[in-house]
Parts: C-alpha cells; sequence; structure tokens
C-alpha cells in the first residue's frame, strides 16, 4: 500500500496537476472586497524655463516622499494643500528648501469661478509666477480622492492631546506616500520646436511684403493646464483666417494685390520670442539654410522679399473695449506702420465703434521683449503689435485663466475683420479716408463682404487650435499642432517649416506627471502586527496543546449530562 | 507594507496548522505523509469540482449578486464530502479519529495554500497598508476549523445510524462558502465584521460537531453494551 502512495506522487502527472490546480484554486479564490489604499491622479507641474542666464520656476520632478499638511516641516516631505491654503499662507520659507515636493489641489472646472475667486486665483497664479525653487510643485484637480487624502494629511498633523496617544499615533498612524511615476521624458537635446510659414505671392519679384507673425505657444505658471485660448490662440486664429480670407484675392491675376503677404506662426514666444529671432536671423542671412532648400521651393523667389511691416498680432479675442498698435515709437507720417493706423481708425470709426489706441513703449535691448515686434525693431526692420491688451504686463498674458470660456468670438471675427479690411486696404492702395474727399459723399469703402470672416470657420479654428495646453516643454503638443497648422495653412497658400534653435533660453520637459498616493504605516508598525502574530500563535498552540484532554472530557461530559 | 508583512501575514495564514499538527498529539498516531496524502486528494478534488462546475454552471451575463445560482453553485461543494469520504476510506489508515484529523488537516492546509499563498505573495509585499492580507491570514484559522468539521461528519455520516443529527451540520460545513456570501451581501459585512462572522460561524460549527459526536459515540456505546 504504502509503494503504492510513493509511487503515486513520484508520477509526473501529479506535479502537472499540481501546478495547474494551484494556479486555478487562486483564480476561483474568493476575493475579499478592500479598501482603496492607493489612489492615481494627474499632476501639472510648475513651470521651469531658463532666460539669459536666469532659472525660473521649480528645478525638480520627483516626488518619492510622505505628503504633510501645510505649515508642516517639508523638507523631504510633499507638502498637500489646496490653493485657497496656500493663498493665505507665506511660503518664502518653503520656496527656499533643497528637497521635496509640492502638491496643490485647484478646482477642476476653472470656468465656474466666481469673480472674487478668480480675483484670488490671479494672486495665486501671481505668488506662482515669482517662486523659485528645487521642489518640485505640482498641480492636480480637485476630486474625491483628494479629499480624503488631505483629511488624512490634516489628521496626521493635528497635534495629540497627550504624549501616549502621540506615541499611539507615531506607531500606528496612517500616512500618505506620494510617489510620481515619471513617464514622461525629459525634452531631449536636440528638440527643436518649429515655425510655419505660409506665403501669398503677388507673382512679381520686386513686390514688396507684408508679413504677419503670430507666436503659437503658451505658457503660465503650470503650463500643463493652460489653454492660452486668447494668448495666443487668438493669434493663431487670426492669422489663419487672415489666410483664408486673403487667399481668395490671389487666386485670379486680375484681383491679385501687388504685394506678397506672409503668415509666420512662430514657436517659444513666450521663451523671449525664440521664433521671431530664428526667423529674422534666417531673413536676413538670405535664407542660405539648408531648411529652405529642403522645402523644395525656388530660393530666388524668397531672398528679394523686402518685408515693409511686419504685423505682429496678440491676445486679439478678449473685450477689453479698445485695440492698441504697440510700437517701439511713434510711426513717420508716411510710413507703412502710420498709414495702417490711420486705416484701423477709419475703420473701427464706421461699424464696430472700437478705440484704436497707439502705444509706445522704449525697446530694451537688455531685457526680455516685451511685445513680438520689438524682435524686429531690434533688427532695424518696421514692425508693430496689434493686441486688445494694453500693456505687456497685464497678467491675462499668462494666466491659468486664459480658457477658451474666455474668448469673445464676436470681438475676434470684429478684429479680423478690422486688420483684414486695413491691410488689404493699404495693398490695393485705396484712399484713406473713404471713397471721396467730399463730406457731402456717406458711403463706406469695404473689399470684404459681410460673410468674408467666416464665423463658424473661426469656431473650427478656436477648437482645434487654442482649447489645448500647448508649452514649448510639451514636444508632443508642440509637434502636434505645427503639423496640423501646416496642414490646415497648406489648403490656403504654400506652406514650409524652419526648425527652431533655441539660444539664450532653455525650455524643460515633464510638464505633467502621475502621481500615486498610497496610505502606509510606519516601518515600526509591522513588529506591532508581529507581536500580535506571535501573540494569536501562542495562543493558538495552548489550545492546540490541551486539545485532545479538552476535547475529550467535553465528550465525556456531553455523554454523562445529556445521553 | 513591506517583505516583512509577508513574512507576518505567511506566518498567520500556516503556522496554525504546523501547531495543531505539531502539538496537538495527532502526530504521535499518523506521519506527515500522511497529511501530504490528504493534500494530494484535496487537488485531484478539486480539478474535478472545477470540471463539474465549468460543464454545468456556466457564468452568468447578469451582474450583481443572485442567491439561487449561488445556491447552486455552492451546491458542488458536495464534491468535498465525496472526495474526503474516499480519501479517509482508501488511503487513510488508522482509527477513524485519525482519519478524520489528519484528513482534514491536509485537506485545510491545501485549501489554505491554495487560496491565499499567491494572493500574499502579490498583495502583502506592496507598499501600500491595508489590512486586508492580516484578515485573509485569519480566515485559514476559521477555515480550519470548518474543514476538520467537515472530516469528522464526513466520516460519521457513513457510519451511525443517527443520519439525522449529522446532515444539518454537515450541510452548515459545505454551503459555509454560500453563506459567507449572503451574509456579506445581504448585510454589508466586510473587513473586520466579516472575519468576526466567519469566526462565530466556525466556533458553532465545530461546537455542534462536537456534540453530534458526543451522541455518536454514546450510541456506539450503547451498542456495544
Amino acid at each position: 500500500m504504502q509503494d503504492e502512495i510513493i509511487d503515486f506522487f513520484r508520477s509526473p502527472a501529479l506535479l502537472f496537476y499540481m501546478t495547474l490546480m494551484l494556479t486555478i484554486c487562486v483564480v476561483n479564490g474568493s476575493q475579499q472586497v478592500g479598501e482603496v489604499v492607493e489612489t492615481e491622479f494627474h499632476a501639472y507641474r510648475l513651470h521651469q524655463y531658463e532666460i539669459s542666464g536666469n532659472i525660473y520656476g521649480c528645478k525638480n520632478y520627483r516626488v518619492s516622499y510622505e505628503a504633510v499638511s501645510l505649515g508642516a516641516r517639508t523638507l523631504r516631505r510633499t507638502m498637500v494643500t489646496t490653493w485657497r491654503d496656500l493663498l493665505t499662507t507665506d511660503v518664502d520659507d518653503m520656496w527656499a528648501l533643497s528637497t521635496g515636493a509640492v502638491l496643490i489641489f485647484i478646482p477642476d472646472n476653472l470656468d465656474e469661478l466666481n469673480d472674487i475667486d478668480r480675483k484670488a486665483f490671479i494672486d495665486l497664479e501671481a505668488k506662482l509666477l515669482s517662486a523659485k525653487t528645487d521642489l518640485a510643485v505640482y498641480v492636480a484637480p480637485f476630486n474625491d480622492d483628494a479629499v480624503s487624502i488631505l483629511h488624512d494629511v490634516n489628521t496626521r498633523s493635528e497635534k495629540a492631546p497627550t504624549a501616549l496617544q502621540h506615541l499611539l499615533q507615531s506607531l500606528s498612524g496612517n500616512t500618505i506616500s506620494i510617489t510620481s511615476s515619471d513617464q514622461s521624458p525629459e525634452l531631449p537635446p536636440s528638440y527643436k520646436p518649429l515655425n510655419i510659414v505660409g506665403r501669398l505671392s503677388s507673382g512679381d519679384r520686386a513686390a514688396p511684403t507684408i508679413a504677419f507673425v503670430a507666436h503659437y505657444d503658451t505658457q503660465s505658471a503650470v503650463p500643463g493646464v493652460s489653454p492660452g485660448a486668447d494668448s495666443n490662440g487668438s493669434g493663431i486664429v487670426a492669422l489663419l483666417e487672415l489666410l483664408a480670407v486673403l487667399s481668395k484675392f490671389y487666386d485670379s491675376p486680375s484681383t491679385r494685390p501687388p504685394y506678397n503677404i506672409l503668415f509666420i506662426w512662430t514657436a517659444a514666444g513666450k521663451l523671449n520670442y525664440q521664433g521671431t529671432r530664428h526667423w529674422i536671423d534666417e531673413y536676413q542671412k538670405g535664407f542660405d539654410s539648408a531648411d529652405y532648400a529642403k522645402s523644395g521651393l525656388s530660393r530666388k523667389g524668397f531672398s528679394d522679399d523686402r518685408v515693409d511691416l511686419a504685423i505682429c498680432i496678440e491676445a486679439i479675442g478678449r473685450k477689453t473695449g479698445g485695440f492698441f498698435m504697440h510700437a517701439g515709437k511713434t510711426p513717420s507720417e508716411n510710413s507703412v506702420a502710420a498709414q495702417l493706423l490711420r486705416r484701423l481708425k477709419y475703420f473701427s470709426s464706421i461699424s464696430p465703434k472700437k478705440n484704436i489706441e497707439l502705444v509706445t513703449k522704449k525697446i530694451s535691448l537688455t531685457t526680455v521683449s516685451a511685445w513680438e515686434h520689438e524682435k524686429f525693431n531690434i533688427k532695424r526692420m518696421p514692425a508693430i503689435t496689434l493686441s486688445t491688451l494694453p500693456s505687456p504686463s497685464d497678467p491675462a498674458r499668462n494666466s491659468i485663466l486664459d480658457l477658451p470660456s474666455a474668448l469673445d468670438e464676436d470681438e475676434l471675427i470684429d478684429n479680423i475683420r478690422l486688420i483684414g479690411e486695413a491691410v488689404l486696404g493699404y495693398i490695393l492702395d485705396l484712399p484713406e479716408s473713404g471713397p471721396s474727399s467730399d463730406s457731402r459723399v456717406k458711403s463706406e469703402a469695404t473689399m470684404l463682404s459681410k460673410d468674408a470672416v467666416d464665423k463658424q470657420r473661426v469656431h473650427h479654428f478656436i477648437r482645434q487650435f487654442a482649447s489645448r495646453p500647448r508649452p514649448v516643454g510639451d514636444q508632443r503638443a508642440t509637434e502636434s499642432i505645427t503639423s496640423n497648422l501646416a496642414s490646415v495653412a497648406a489648403g490656403y497658400g504654400n506652406v514650409f517649416k524652419s526648425a527652431v534653435t533655441i539660444t539664450d533660453a532653455k525650455a524643460f520637459g515633464v510638464t505633467q506627471n502621475r502621481l500615486v498616493a498610497e496610505r502606509v504605516k510606519p516601518a515600526v508598525f509591522e513588529l506591532v502586527i508581529a507581536a500580535g502574530v506571535f501573540t494569536y500563535l501562542s495562543a493558538f498552540y495552548y489550545i492546540a496543546t490541551h486539545s485532545q484532554n479538552t476535547i475529550e472530557g467535553t465528550v465525556a461530559a456531553i455523554r454523562k449530562s445529556i445521553f | 507594507m513591506s517583505f516583512f508583512h509577508f513574512i507576518n501575514c505567511f506566518a498567520l495564514a500556516f503556522a496554525p496548522y504546523f501547531i495543531v499538527y505539531k502539538y496537538s498529539g495527532i502526530n504521535e498516531y499518523s506521519s506527515i505523509w500522511k497529511c501530504a496524502t490528504a493534500s494530494g486528494g484535496y487537488l485531484l478534488t478539486q480539478l474535478a469540482k472545477l470540471l463539474i462546475i465549468a460543464t454545468f454552471f456556466p457564468a452568468l451575463d447578469s451582474e450583481g449578486f443572485s442567491i439561487v445560482p449561488e445556491f447552486l453553485k455552492s451546491s458542488a461543494d458536495i464534491i468535498d464530502v465525496i472526495g474526503l469520504h474516499l480519501l479517509m476510506t482508501n488511503f487513510l489508515a488508522g482509527k477513524g479519529e485519525v482519519r478524520f484529523v489528519v484528513g482534514g488537516l491536509g485537506w485545510g492546509f491545501a485549501h489554505s495554500v491554495a487560496h491565499r499563498l499567491v494572493l500574499l505573495w502579490v498583495g502583502a509585499r506592496g507598499t501600500a497598508f491595508t489590512w486586508r492580507w492580516v484578515q485573509t491570514s485569519l480566515d485559514s484559522s476559521a477555515d480550519l476549523l470548518v474543514i476538520v468539521s467537515l472530516a469528522c461528519l464526513t466520516w460519521m455520516i457513513t457510519r451511525t445510524p443517527n443520519k439525522f443529527l449529522v446532515s444539518p451540520i454537515l450541510a452548515m460545513c459545505v454551503f459555509s462558502t454560500f453563506v459567507y456570501q449572503t451574509v456579506q451581501h445581504t448585510f454589508s459585512l466586510y473587513g473586520w465584521s466579516l472575519l468576526a462572522f466567519r469566526f462565530a460561524y466556525s466556533i458553532a460549527t465545530a461546537i455542534l460537531t462536537v456534540v453530534v459526536y458526543s451522541a455518536n459515540r454514546t450510541a456506539s456505546t450503547r451498542k456495544n453494551e
């Protein structure tokens, strides 16, 4: 009998059965429903960039620390708080720490902020913009998991009333451990964002050129959550719409104006206008670089371009009651800028009733350029910037609250039409003050029909190009928008791309990260569990050693007493 | 948590079987290989049970907990009774008490290994702390009581004229999984409360088994007299 059992266990079929059974039994094992022990959420990092050797923002992105509440010591820890608490607390000491992390919960729907909260949020942004820290600083939308995390963190930080309770809390209290998954790679050293250049050609080699310029990237205190709908999403949309409108005039030789028009979507505008500087350098070198040779276009056709005026467009989608032409100095009477200003004033005095103002600002060669046109002026090229913002330091330029809902589409369409009318009047050499100087003639002079600026097309452009964050540090978003821009613009004119080398500035990646929050116990708590296990097994041992006698005695007693 | 937590849970789950075998006196009557034989019998029985479940109880499309299909699925646990009976009759030797204690220990150990070892290995070494793995390990002790009771009742059901006394307790053991699931979903018991219920149910089953065993011994004694 025993030999048969031994032979049975030696069989390889039994080994196969045991392996199979263990696997299947595990699958069918009873699953006990437990509480959620870890939560995962998307977090967006505070900005990080470098201009002229000055480093801004937070320098780190790795998180692997225990969570503490606001006010606690943050060295080698993750400070977790809400945006309101951070706003009312002095955090300069915290920014000075060298190792740690900060996690700030903001509302998940920024459109629903009321006016008071909106002002407070702008104050928060100013606070974050001025932060320079070695910590990893993240912003995450508020959700249900955030409530439990904040509750545990705040409970942990409360001081226990007695020393004994404090000791017990140190032994067995819950702590939250926050770890980043670090899936986004840093920017490769060879990363070069692209300039997109569209061109409408008059066919005449000696014709002068008007250039429309708009940068397409976004920036804010937290680049990953800022769609930059107005600055400079409105610029992107304006250039696309102007290209669509003006290209109709270039379809036929009989209606073709005697000007070439360039549409330039520039990269890294928020990093001191790197794309613009790159384009100007290439332009002044006569387009000898290989990038243009690769585009297959005739080199000679571009080398003769003479830019009469560069019109930079930024933030024209917000209703501020005014429309501003920013220039380095007051343009002379017969310059292109002055003529354009007069035409803008003329057209704005007809239907939209807008106040056109000229704002001049002395250009500084040593600081970051305030407006895009300053890059052209530094190189002695005439340029202006059109915007609805009166000042370059307007917080709306770099705000997280620059959302698509903040865009006024009618205002944007009116401004696009205004710019189109003025430029078209100039390149077609129409009279500036209307069809006649005789005060008795009251007719309007307009080249664009009522439907020339298509409302649906503008809405589509806004949804496609001005609704999602596209910081220069987000390589995927930047490449996505440049390819989309090129394909849309190619439908109206010649388009080519140029890789921009970022100099005197540096962009950093990892604009977003995935953070995992886990509830952990202190390491010493395992000793407490081990003591509990030992106690339980000791009781079990005691019961087992006496089980035979106990059961026999019980059986005998039951037999006597009952039966 | 850490690997040390896994060691804690591992000891909590499997040390009771070792303690019962080593220190309750059963090792004087039987060798470890009898327990190994019982474990092998458990695995073969589970194979047969899974084949029957896959054949006659396909997965339902409806979500949620339904009592009647779960009851029918739990009735497949009757195969455990048949397997235990064949095991104790043909493969184990010695007195009846030795057979069902050894069979119950081996059966329960295999059951615990199959249900908990991989779960503990995968889950208990994670970073996040939860009491779930400690509760799963403590369930092993409750299962030990139920399974040894099941073995005892299986032995008695074929050797006593008082079957009407043994059958209800045997049903308690066979359908223990169904009772746990029903109570869990009906009364929303989770975590420690479910564990407390399982312990109470196991202890009640064990006590009733001792009572029925005493009645059986009395009847045998009278017959001998």
